[in-house]
């Protein structure tokens, strides 16, 4: 009793401190208060809890968007499963989707808006309000508008991690800003996306990346007459396992067989029927002999190509433009090409569709009014006359036989399709790639019939449910200032800017200076090409804003941070088929914010400091016919449910998924023979002359004025784009002079458990993969002197990095692979986290680029490994290590067993 | 009564789904795994590779030598066939760890006590699959009583051939219930140990 | 037990600590509350325990002469506890569950089991602060509300009120903070820049362990 009363003494005595209350009476409003009654306070004990509510929601651990269904339990989700009513992924969901608990409720999120405290760098931050973040913005915005103009400011964005990809076109659009950028875009679908859509005409999603969600008719394996299938470049058990992967798995399992073109063996290289490990940069080289051979061996589809391409048109072949019925004949229409007609020996008009009283020639040269011309085919065929299968071999390093029996399974099982991947994307003969896989398709016919990949099943109203840029809010001269726009115009089909020129005008000053980066997305410093120039030129920029849900070392470099919303977190639509799905915030934290809305902030602030296009920004009238901005997050989203369904955005979420088309009112084939009620004739495909352009003069068109794509007439690049694909060597390559030190090809490529440059610090996905692998052939391996399992360096031109080594002969010889990678447990030290093992140190910003978009190198250089002594300091490679994601307790304390 | 698992490596695209489900189902930690997917090749000489995967886990034996080494009675095999651990009961002595040939078995450093797949008996008794079985994208993985001939692995094996089963190689005799279908075409068997 | 001047003032001045800590926790020190706390002044203690320490540590920081003692305390504020620009390592991230969790993520079973302890109580988190419930600070406020709730009822002379309070506060206690809290204290100590940080965990750590032990004091009262 005493000893009790003597700690009380003390009690009493320690914890008396004067003035307490008074402190206090300047206090934060209660953080606890009467429970509502309404609400579910199940009782506390472990067996009865409160109910767990399952709401349906979408993935976006990736672009596949799959079904989710969330387990929701008194506010806390609890467990993750797919949603079979997806038609895409089918109630599959793989280990990147199931880890977005993991990385919801991961403590390193980004929580509030912070601003810089301190030197950039020195990672000290305050938090502010999401007001003052936003006005702060504002008024920088404003001041640098006023003082270095619209062009100064900056933005960019990831593709794989921005739902609303265009958010920040947009917002630029109304703010006077021509400058934009992401690391993918040239370097990413779009150089396919374009071509395709030249050629094509299939609209946006009329391409065969599997990894866009296009493809469709692969998601059907029961009704698919589909026999043959090329994955070029792509490995969708890697990059899409629920939808893609599956889907392939499905076919592979009815008989159909496969081709897979890749320089390394990926699950479904290991489940092909032929694996071409081609050398990295040499695709173009590889298509031409396959054009080649179909060509030769007449497997083309004569008649479609006769009817339905134009390459039986003919060609001035000094203009290299297409002869229309006007050259022939005043009066004549510039729609109406021109056919040598075999019957009269003469150049006739050919109407459209076509005219079964002609006999055109596929192939020939032949005299027009005195100038020499030659049919599209002609053309096509003299192109790629040197690619014979032997020599493509040689220079793709793949063996002939295999070459000649791979064409024959695509070409002679028809209908057949070529899913081309990203792989082709990565280097500067970027667009020419798309043009052979597309004219491959095209020729075999592969196209609009049952079976085949490219279809324009019916889109409806609801082809872009998300923000879309505001062209016409981009005056002509701004349009004009967009930096590596004028020379390559392809930049145009996604209104974008060249990274490598924003380089270098924020590193210069020239053409002109850039002095704001707004930037949404994840670790720019990890993705694109030679970031240490990046780091470089940021010095020059007075504010920096890093939008995310994580710091990354671009935040370490960044003036303010703003979170952005989970995916779990997020309101969204999203399309699936002929279905549109609700993704539902399923819980909020902190103050992060859907970066939609975000922008209409800065909008509304812009507009109270003067800005007059940010205040008609607002006013559906100035937008029309896209959709204006609007007052809050909510508003949008009706809007879009509304203009794709006539509900609101609550009426939908009750009742998603909702067809947008009923199911055979959307699978439609032969779009391109359905009569179109004004002019009686078949639509056509989605070209200027209804045809498949094979013949690319529209890129002569795109060249000099940047139509289809601009909205202002733009000068011309410096040369025209080649109406047809060519090769293009490897600037570096093993031949070359630089082979001598650098002898490997480096290729990169996805995995299944990470998504471009995110969850790396996702512990269950980190410990499956904990370092980037570099796979090597053995004989490479023996010759640099590495094995299995050897902390490696890896070194180009332009810098050295590690690695560990896989030593395999699942790799082409010659060629090494390795994936992007940042390591987030190194932010906050001297390398921030990108120097260690991030593969893009070695890719290459400089020229050769691609001519049509000016995409630069992350594929297919040169580079040289050899051992190191052990891992990069600091780098977490153990799973042990990845609980240590927080801070161990200093005190070896466990964790005391909570007995309820 | 046999439950079991059956797995179809030519469908199995090593994604990895299987393992992050098992975890996020069984709150399994850091660093240890109850389906562990192992990669077996590329072997032969380039460029005539093959390669397959080969999810591992707890080949549910039919003469455990787990349960035979276990000096406490924790590991047991149900008449269902489920091979399971009494947490009550483990020691943590780690002995059934040593004596299973393939690894199958984790200590838990935290709770003390050996785990390993338990085929979600938690689930199962609620009418559902294991974890593993539902969340497979590739849909190569199937679950029931193999000694009911309707059930789903014995249509999937029975629609697979005996030529095309296969399972992991034996210690002794064990007889390891699991059984995994690979066709030549995919990749030939390869005898191993995981 | 009686309702003594003592007895009141110790439950007095355990409620006000538990306050000071909340807001300590909360928020930033703004500066009125930098004010309110340059004016208080702890006891003089001639022992070396942690809480004296602690409160030694931070009213020396107070003192010093500075140039923005606010921002200087805002700045560490977002890297100890909002982990501002860190993916990893050096935080003391303020949530049991990133604390007990196999995982170390929030929105654990440590805040499932807080939820239910406040809803015992009649409580829930409020809207306006949005962070997961097993927030130090809420968790914190809510030992503030039990000590509210038991003073008023040693002022209504309603004994088994005093007995079911001191009971919940001594088990929330035990539950909920001593399993966690110095274990984040010490990570304080580590991470924080900043003696008044420093010195508020290690008052804090103190302060438990003393609190944990008077508790167990009141409740043997209870039981003569």
């Amino acid at each position: 009793m005493k000893q009790a009363e003597l700690r009380r003494r003390d009690f009493l005595h320690a914890t008396t401190v004067t003035g307490v209350a008074a402190a206090l009476s300047a206090s934060v409003s209660p953080g606890l208060v009467r429970a509502q009654p309404a609400r579910d306070t199940g009782p506390a004990s472990k067996d009865a809890g409160p109910a767990t509510k399952i709401v349906k929601t979408q993935c976006r651990a990736c672009i596949s968007n799959c079904g989710v269904l969330a387990h929701v339990r008194d506010g806390r989700v609890i467990k993750l499963e797919g949603n079979p009513e997806d038609p895409m992924s089918k109630g599959a969901m793989c280990a990147k989707g199931l880890a977005g608990i993991q990385a919801l409720y991961h403590p390193s999120r980004n929580k509030y808006p912070m601003k810089r405290v301190g030197k950039r760098g020195e990672n000290k931050w305050q938090r502010i309000s999401w007001e003052e973040a936003l006005d702060t913005i504002a008024t920088k915005l404003m001041e640098t508008r006023e003082k270095y103009g619209a062009e100064a400011v900056v933005g960019s964005t990831g593709g794989g991690g921005n739902p609303n990809f265009m958010s920040i076109a947009r917002f630029l659009d109304v703010f006077g800003s021509p400058n934009w950028f992401e690391p993918g875009a040239a370097q990413c679908y779009m150089p396919r996306q374009l071509v395709y859509m030249l050629m094509y005409g299939g609209g946006g999603s009329g391409n065969t990346s599997i990894a866009d969600s296009n493809c469709l008719e692969l998601y059907y394996p029961d009704q698919t007459p589909i026999k043959a299938l090329v994955l070029w470049g792509t490995g969708p058990s890697y990059s899409t396992p629920p939808c893609g992967g599956q889907a392939l798995v499905e076919l592979r399992a009815r008989g159909v067989k496969t081709v897979v073109i890749d320089p390394r063996m990926t699950p479904d290289a290991a489940k092909a029927d032929i694996w071409l490990p081609i050398r990295p940069g040499t695709d173009v080289a590889l298509m031409s002999a396959w054009i080649k051979h179909i060509i030769d061996k007449k497997l083309y589809d004569a008649d479609f190509v006769m009817k339905w391409t134009n390459l039986p048109y003919l060609v001035d072949v000094k203009t290299k433009m297409l002869l229309r019925e006007s050259d022939l004949k005043t009066g004549g229409s510039k729609d109406t090409f021109v056919v040598w007609d075999r019957k009269t020996n003469t150049a006739r008009p050919l109407p459209y569709p076509f005219d079964d009283n002609l006999d055109p020639a596929l192939a020939g040269s032949f005299t027009v009014n005195g100038a020499a011309c030659k049919t599209g085919f002609q053309l096509l065929a003299e192109r790629v006359e040197p690619f014979t299968i032997a020599k493509a071999a040689e220079i793709c390093w793949l063996d002939a036989k295999k070459v000649e029996e791979a064409i024959d399974l695509y070409a002679r099982n028809s209908p057949s399709g070529i899913i081309l991947g990203v792989a082709t994307d990565h280097n500067p003969n970027s667009t020419q790639s798309a043009m052979g896989a597309a004219a491959l398709d095209l020729m075999m016919g592969n196209v609009e019939k049952p079976g085949t990949l490219l279809q324009r099943f019916t889109d409806g109203a609801v082809r872009d449910l998300r923000s879309t840029p505001l062209k016409d809010f981009l005056s002509e001269a701004q349009l004009n200032k967009r930096l590596g726009n004028i020379e390559h115009k392809g930049l145009l089909t996604w209104w974008t800017g060249q990274p490598a020129e924003i380089l270098k005008a924020m590193a210069t000053g020239k053409p002109y200076p850039l002095k704001v980066w707004i930037d949404r997305s994840g670790n720019k410093l990890a993705m694109v090409a030679e970031p240490h120039k990046w780091v470089e030129a940021m010095k020059n920029l007075d504010l920096i804003v890093h939008i995310y849900m994580y710091p990354t070392s671009f935040s370490a470099y960044a003036d303010i941070l703003l979170p952005a919303t989970e995916w779990l977190e997020t309101d969204f639509v999203v399309r699936s088929m002929n279905k549109l799905f609700a993704r539902r915030a399923v819980t909020h934290l902190w103050e992060t914010m859907n970066e939609t809305a975000i922008f209409p902030e800065l909008a509304k602030r812009c507009a109270k400091l003067g800005h007059e296009d940010c205040r008609r920004s607002f006013d559906a009238k100035a937008t029309a016919p896209e959709q204006p901005y609007f007052d809050t997050y909510e508003q949008q989203l009706d809007a879009w449910t509304d203009s794709a369904v006539k509900m609101t955005w609550k009426e939908f979420v009750q009742k998603a998924p909702v067809d947008f088309c009923p199911f055979d009112k959307w699978k439609v084939y032969y779009v391109y023979k359905e009569i179109d009620p004004k002019t009686g004739k078949p639509r056509g495909f989605g070209t200027p002359s209804k045809k498949c352009e094979i013949y690319m003069e529209s890129m002569i068109t795109l060249a000099r004025t940047g139509v289809p794509f601009t909205t202002y007439p733009l000068p011309p690049a410096s040369k025209d784009y080649d109406p047809l694909l060519y090769y293009m060597e490897p600037h570096e390559n093993p031949k070359a002079e630089i082979g001598k030190t650098y002898p490997l090809v480096m290729t990169n490529g996805r995995l299944p458990m990470f998504h471009h440059g995110t969850l790396r610090n996702i512990p269950w996905l980190r410990e499956i993969c904990p370092v980037p692998e570099l796979w090597v052939h053995p004989d490479d391996a023996k010759t640099s002197g590495v094995a299995h399992g050897d902390w490696l360096w890896v070194e180009s031109r332009r810098g050295k990095i590690q690695a560990r080594a896989r030593v395999t002969a699942g790799m082409a010889p010659g060629v090494v692979y390795m994936e992007r990678f940042w390591n987030p447990e190194g932010l906050g030290t001297p390398t921030q986290g990108w120097q260690e093992m991030n593969v893009n140190i070695l890719s290459s910003a400089d020229p050769p680029y691609n001519d049509v978009c000016g995409t630069y190198t992350i594929r297919g250089y040169q580079v040289k490994i050899s051992k190191a002594g052990g891992p990069p300091p600091g780098v977490w490679y153990k799973p042990e290590q990845y609980a240590a994601w927080l801070p161990q307790p200093t005190e070896a304390t466990k964790p005391v067993e909570v007995r309820s | 009564m046999r439950k079991t698992l059956v797995i179809d490596l030519d469908r199995c695209i090593g994604c990895y789904t299987c393992e992050v489900s098992c975890k996020q189902e069984n709150g399994v930690a850091l660093g240890l795994s109850w389906n562990k997917v192992l990669t077996v090749g590329p072997s032969g000489r380039y460029p005539d590779v093959q390669m397959y995967f080969l999810p591992t886990m707890c080949q549910e034996c039919e003469d455990p030598p787990c349960v035979k080494t276990c000096p406490t009675g924790a590991s047991y095999k149900r008449p269902d066939g489920i091979v399971l651990i009494d947490k009550a009961k483990c020691i943590g002595c780690q002995l059934c760890m040593k004596a299973c040939p393939y690894g199958a078995r984790s200590f838990n450093t935290e709770t003390k006590v050996v785990e390993k797949c338990t085929l979600c008996l938690h689930l199962q008794e609620a009418g559902d699959k294991p974890a593993c079985v539902k969340s497979c994208v590739a849909k190569a993985r199937f679950f029931g009583d193999a000694d009911d001939p309707n059930s789903d692995v014995s249509k999937a094996l029975k629609a697979a051939g005996s030529d095309n089963v296969h399972s992991l190689p034996e210690l002794g005799n064990n007889k390891p219930s699991v059984r995994y279908i690979l066709h030549p075409k995919t990749a030939k068997w390869t005898q191993n140990q995981p | 037990m009686e309702s003594t001047p003592e007895t009141v003032a110790l439950l007095e001045n355990r409620e006000n600590l538990y306050r000071l800590l909340t807001r300590l926790y909360r928020a930033e020190v703004d500066p009125a509350f930098l004010d309110g706390l340059a004016a208080m002044s702890f006891p003089a203690a001639d022992n070396d325990d942690d809480m004296a320490a602690g409160a030694r540590l931070l009213e020396g920081w107070l003192r010093r002469p500075q140039t923005d003692p606010v921002t200087t305390l805002a700045v560490d504020y977002a890297r100890v506890f909002l982990g501002a620009g860190i993916a990893s390592g050096a935080v003391a991230y303020p949530y049991e569950s990133v604390y007990t969790s196999p995982e170390r993520l929030i929105m654990q079973d440590a805040r499932d089991k807080v939820v239910a302890a406040y809803r015992t109580s009649g409580l829930d988190k409020s809207d306006a602060f949005t962070v997961p419930e097993d927030h130090i600070a809420l968790e914190l406020e809510f030992m503030a509300h039990l000590c509210a709730e038991t003073r008023h009822a040693l002022a209504a002379a309603e004994p088994e009120g005093v007995a079911f309070g001191l009971t919940q506060q001594a088990e929330f206690l035990t539950r909920h903070l001593a399993n966690w809290v110095p274990a984040f204290c010490a990570d304080v100590a580590v991470y924080a820049d900043t003696d008044f940080y420093k010195g508020v965990a290690k008052l804090t750590a103190g302060y438990l362990r003393m609190d944990e032990a008077i508790l167990a004091d009141l409740r043997a009262e209870l039981v003569d």
